[in-house]
């Protein structure tokens, strides 16, 4: 006998149900049958074109070129903020006079928002007088203060702005594997060090393997936020790079290729149903051994 | 029977929350939509009815735009009684990107929007001719470029708010100083004077240029934005090139006042004459520059004038623009306000801009001090600090002087023409090469 029955089941999924089909659902069908139109500039009225956008996205370096960007700026912060949240998480995981104000100091970027954050960055790196070359000028690697024009140059642009987002992520990431660190069983690394183990091998082959869903989970958290980034782009390099997001948001309310625009997000939202059906679930998996 | 009852007891509940609505809506004013509010309320008198209205606003935060739109709002208020001004205020992209999302929704929320000229083909279908409502007394008193730049198709679309032009403007200690001056002499064989062409402008920067002292002659507009689009097609007019970027459905950016006129600011660059860092100037780095006392000149709004005498104590001059081989010439930067075509207060947002027309002397009290009427122009230039209003109004008056092109795709060629600029300028492909591929790219987007 069901405690509740399907009517009622289906009432309580009802509000949720409208909802996703109102504000997810239509929009992407919406979406997808947009990306088959070509809209007059004018009049809005739309001409039946097929693939011809999608053919266009992957042929026109105005998709290709964003998209090699989001794929250089993804793997770089991803892999900086996974290796310097990693060291951070090793060191404060240990209990040292102070490590508590510490970690939260070190919190502290998590509570700035992006936009605030890259306008921050973006006058750090001012060529004129941002703080940034100065103290590479005080230590003596450049010459003068606009020896380097981070700003107007297209790859150390989103340099700069891969340096923003690891400064603004490194704490979610440390955060995260804290916690991780945190939650191993202490008897095991006290048996490994009785065996004899050194630092590197407990690291390798304890705290590793033992926290390796956490890494995991954060690093492809990471990796669909950073695909997504706008914020930090948008503000502080978007007259040099442009990423996905930003170019997806260009096209259609800047430069009104409604079709166009559809066809991109289309293969952004289909690559991330593709990366999370295969990584999220894979790794998920309960019946996997150790994930 | 239980379900009769239920049927009615809901029936009337629902008669009642409407009822409730209904009288709560009336008379009420609602700020956040653009909807006409259908009620009426009582004047105070007692016995009077007026209907309310809201007249929705957008328009530039920070602006002049705002501040006057918010001054004026209670006058007008007074004069329209049941009316209220709602000032929406969003920054410079924002104004193309909201009125640009609403007008696809098809949820027109704005009665009346201050729009940069570049904007005003793109949204030409939804916006109300004004050719009805203004005279030729009105028009006569446009400044020049106003007129045109505000027409398209014959239909006049907006009504003009300041119109602006970059001038020359100079530290005068640097130009008055007798050493300098004999320095000057001994060295090119002619007069010090506040330059009128490219080749007296190269001189002078030259000559004062002192890099080590992080002291510059000039600035040049280097960044991969608008701004820089719009210095190169200043100095394209002054090389003649004319009408800009599009003939028609022809690209002509390859043409020779064009390569000129980004050759001009590359020889610049490489001269050093300017800050290292131009590739990431536009005018709003240059007047820092300018006003830390880095620069000796520099072309740039007119607008910055005023606040850059004030910085530096009164030691600052201003000239109309320099000139090419065509004479003087710079693209002009009208703002104007129009009428939303599916306004439901369409008759009150036309009086608003007539309104508006007549307070056009508010703009010169505003913080750019600029405005966009020739009588405004002429009053104000009189008064002392406003020296720029004569630069502006010559500059302005000459016949290499106009508009970007009209054109709906601008957004989009502007980013590509940015694009080439900065890396002709950077010397990473040459100027033909940079303007052979940008004609291809905008020859794609206008087919």
């Amino acid at each position: 006998m069901r405690l509740v029955s399907r009517k009622t089941l289906l009432l309580f999924f009802l509000p949720g149900a409208i909802f996703m089909a109102m504000f997810l659902i239509y929009p992407i069908v919406k979406m997808a049958m947009d990306s088959f139109f070509e809209f007059d500039i004018y009049t809005n009225e739309k001409l039946f074109i097929g693939f011809d956008n999608y053919i266009k996205a992957f042929t026109d370096e105005s998709f290709l070129i964003p998209l090699k960007n989001t794929l250089i700026y993804v793997v770089v912060a991803v892999t900086f903020e996974t290796i310097i949240g990693m060291a951070l998480a090793l060191v404060l995981v240990q209990d040292f006079p102070g490590s508590k104000l510490v970690r939260s100091l070190m919190l502290a970027p998590l509570m700035v928002a992006p936009l605030i954050s890259g306008l921050t960055w973006r006058l750090m790196f001012n060529s004129n007088f941002g703080i940034i070359n100065q103290i590479l000028r005080n230590l003596g690697i450049l010459q003068g203060t606009d020896t380097i024009t981070w700003l107007a140059d297209k790859k150390l642009a989103l340099s700069a702005a891969i340096v923003a987002d690891i400064w603004l992520t490194v704490p979610f990431m440390m955060l995260m594997f804290l916690a991780g660190l945190q939650s191993i069983d202490e008897s095991m690394l006290e048996a490994a060090k009785l065996d004899g183990a050194n630092f590197f091998q407990s690291l390798f082959y304890i705290k590793f393997p033992a926290i390796m869903p956490v890494i995991l989970t954060a690093i492809s958290i990471r990796m669909i936020d950073a695909a997504r980034t706008f914020d930090i782009i948008y503000v502080m390099v978007d007259e040099q790079v442009t990423v996905i997001s930003t170019v997806i948001y260009k096209t259609l309310v800047r430069y009104n290729h409604t079709g166009y625009a559809s066809a991109m997000a289309m293969i952004f939202i289909l690559f991330f149903v593709i990366f999370t059906l295969v990584f999220l679930q894979d790794m998920w998996r309960p019946s996997k051994g150790g994930k | 029977m239980k379900k009769l009852l239920a049927l009615l007891l809901t029936l009337v509940l629902m008669l009642s929350l409407a009822a409730c609505g209904e009288k709560e809506g009336t008379g009420s004013t609602d700020n956040s939509g653009g909807d006409t509010k259908t009620g009426s309320t009582d004047n105070g008198s007692g016995d009077a009815k007026v209907e309310e209205r809201t007249l929705n606003i957008l328009c530039e935060a920070g602006g002049p735009g705002e501040l006057v739109a918010k001054e004026t709002a209670a006058e007008f208020e007074a004069m329209h009684p049941g009316v209220t001004i709602v000032v929406d205020a969003v920054p410079y992209t924002g104004i193309f990107d909201k009125l640009g999302t609403e007008i696809k929704s098809g949820n027109i929320v704005h009665d009346v929007a201050t729009l940069d000229v570049l904007w005003l083909s793109a949204f030409k279908r939804n916006i109300e001719p004004l050719n009805s409502y203004i005279t030729d007394e009105m028009t006569g008193d446009f400044l020049p470029t106003m007129l045109d730049g505000g027409t398209l198709d014959g239909e006049v679309l907006g009504m003009p708010m300041w119109i602006n032009s970059k001038v020359l403007m100079y530290r005068t200690s640097y130009f008055e100083d007798e050493q300098n001056k004999a320095d000057f002499k001994a060295e090119y064989g002619y007069d010090l004077v506040v330059p009128t062409t490219w080749a007296e402008y190269m001189d002078v920067a030259a000559f004062f240029t002192d890099a080590d002292s992080n002291f510059f002659g000039t600035a040049v507009y280097g960044a991969n934005n608008g701004d820089t689009v719009c210095s190169w097609l200043d100095h394209a007019s002054q090389a003649g090139a004319g009408p800009l970027v599009l003939d028609g459905d022809k690209v002509v950016i390859d043409e020779q006042p064009y390569v000129d006129a980004i050759n001009f600011m590359k020889a610049q660059f490489d001269a050093a004459i300017v800050p290292a860092d131009s590739l990431s100037n536009a005018s709003g780095e240059v007047i820092n520059y300018f006003n830390n006392g880095q620069l000796a000149m520099m072309l740039n709004w007119s607008h910055f004038y005023p606040s850059a005498k004030e910085t530096l104590g009164g030691d600052v001059g201003v000239a109309p623009m320099i000139g090419g081989s065509a004479g003087v010439g710079a693209t002009t930067g009208p703002w104007y306000e129009v009428v939303l075509k599916d306004s439901e207060n369409k008759e009150l947002a036309v009086e608003y801009l007539k309104f508006k027309y007549e307070k056009n002397g508010d703009y010169m009290k505003a913080a750019l001090k600029i405005a966009g009427r020739t009588s405004v122009y002429e009053e104000y230039s009189k008064i002392e600090g406003n020296e720029h209003l004569k630069a502006v109004l010559d500059t302005l008056g000459s016949e290499a002087s106009g508009n970007r092109p009209n054109t709906p795709y601008w957004t989009e060629i502007e980013q590509i023409l940015a694009d080439a600029i900065h890396s002709a300028i950077a010397g990473k492909v040459t100027t033909e090469a940079a303007m052979a591929d940008a004609k291809t790219k905008i020859e794609a987007i206008i087919k």
